[in-house]
């Protein structure tokens, strides 16, 4: 007997509707499960790391306001070291940018990948202004310790998309820069006290 | 009407309908593959999808059905780059001859699974998406043929050849 084509085509539904089901293998099961928690997580992490971007342009914009006072300053007082109150506002200007920066990385391990990436290039991008705040006023040796900063903030951000040693290059980052605060802050009184008896 | 009050599904929503019909997406995807681990991909690509834009849920069809449509889609985008664009309408007697004889009626219920998805595999991918989307997931001859970026005269022949293919095939169980 011949059959037409829709008879045929409701055969073979019907055959396949009969056959035993496919199972869903248990650990696709799982990890559908987990994608969708995770994108339901990432997503909740939204609202604080919009706050945090906020935050940090804000910074970014005092930052590069104090830059340029400091540098308008210089110019129209000669050079830094001749302005022994200039070298304290670039000193107390360096010392503000480490704990922005540093408050800045403690929240950047939080952040998603892309979230983080993009928050690192704008942690770089501020060290890289107060670098160049550092040279204009001679201070060649703090300058060239936030280079190495600049560095290391821009291998970050290339691997912050991936997780993979993100962390571990922010906690050595983070070490090296309270390294350097406390050094820093041992160096600057040392000449706080010398400019105070040079006065 | 009053659509705009309906909230978008939450992420229990989402559990209870995965638990419910997440086999009947699989099943439909692998149907579309012919291959598990892209089916699998497909539905999590799906959830995914469905999740970001469950904003766009106008809750006018079930949710279910909302991601099933969505998992074919990305079945058949993930098909497409593992294997590349589709061929067009190729020589319709490459098609091979049936596998095998007439099975023994003691192994008949097992051997016509593996008669359909050994037939299913040797349609070309068009024919297959072609033949799944229209007489397995009812979709319109118009939305197929969208969907594959042809016409339906397109979509027609593809059909046609498959269905001529998997006659041939299944001569044997057919009755």
């Amino acid at each position: 007997m011949t059959i037409n084509d829709d008879d045929f085509v409701k055969q073979l539904r019907d055959r396949l509707a009969e056959m035993p089901q496919e199972p869903v293998p248990p650990e696709a099961m799982k990890r559908w499960r987990g994608a969708l928690d995770a994108a339901a997580r990432s997503e909740t992490r939204v609202r604080p790391v919009t706050v945090g971007l906020r935050f940090a342009a804000a910074a970014a914009v005092v930052l590069v306001g104090v830059g340029v006072a400091v540098l308008a300053y210089l110019e129209g007082a000669g050079t830094a070291a001749e302005g022994p109150l200039a070298q304290a506002r670039v000193e107390r200007g360096l010392q503000l940018h480490l704990l922005e920066l540093e408050s800045q990385l403690a929240r950047v391990a939080e952040l998603p990948g892309t979230e983080r990436a993009s928050t690192v290039r704008q942690l770089a991008q501020q060290n890289r202004l107060q670098t160049a705040v550092l040279e204009r006023a001679g201070e060649v040796r703090e300058a060239r310790v936030l280079r190495a900063f600049t560095l290391a903030l821009d291998e970050i951000a290339a691997d912050a998309a991936a997780n993979g040693k993100v962390h571990a290059a922010l906690a050595q980052l983070d070490f090296e820069m309270k390294v350097t605060q406390a050094r820093l802050a041992s160096s600057f009184l040392s000449a706080s006290a010398l400019r105070s008896q040079a006065l | 009407m009053f659509g705009f009050l309906q909230s978008r599904p939450g992420l229990s929503a989402f559990h209870q309908v995965l638990s419910a019909k997440g086999g009947r997406w699989y099943r439909a995807c692998l149907r579309v593959t012919g291959d598990a681990s892209l089916a699998e991909d497909a539905v999590q690509d799906a959830l995914l999808k469905a999740w970001n834009r469950r904003g766009e849920f106008r809750g006018d069809a079930e949710l279910d059905t909302w991601i099933h449509r969505i998992a074919l889609n990305a079945a058949i985008d993930l098909l497409r780059k593992r294997r590349g664009p589709v061929e067009e309408d190729e020589d319709p007697d490459r098609h091979a001859a049936p596998p095998h004889d007439a099975p023994d009626k003691q192994y008949e219920a097992r051997a016509l699974v593996g008669d359909i998805a050994g037939s299913m595999e040797r349609l070309t991918q068009r024919e297959r998406e072609a033949f799944v989307l229209k007489h397995l997931e009812g979709w319109s001859l118009e939305d197929i043929a969208a969907r594959q970026g042809g016409n339906v005269n397109n979509t027609k022949q593809a059909l046609f050849r498959a269905v001529r293919k998997l006659r041939a095939d299944l001569a044997d169980w057919r009755g």
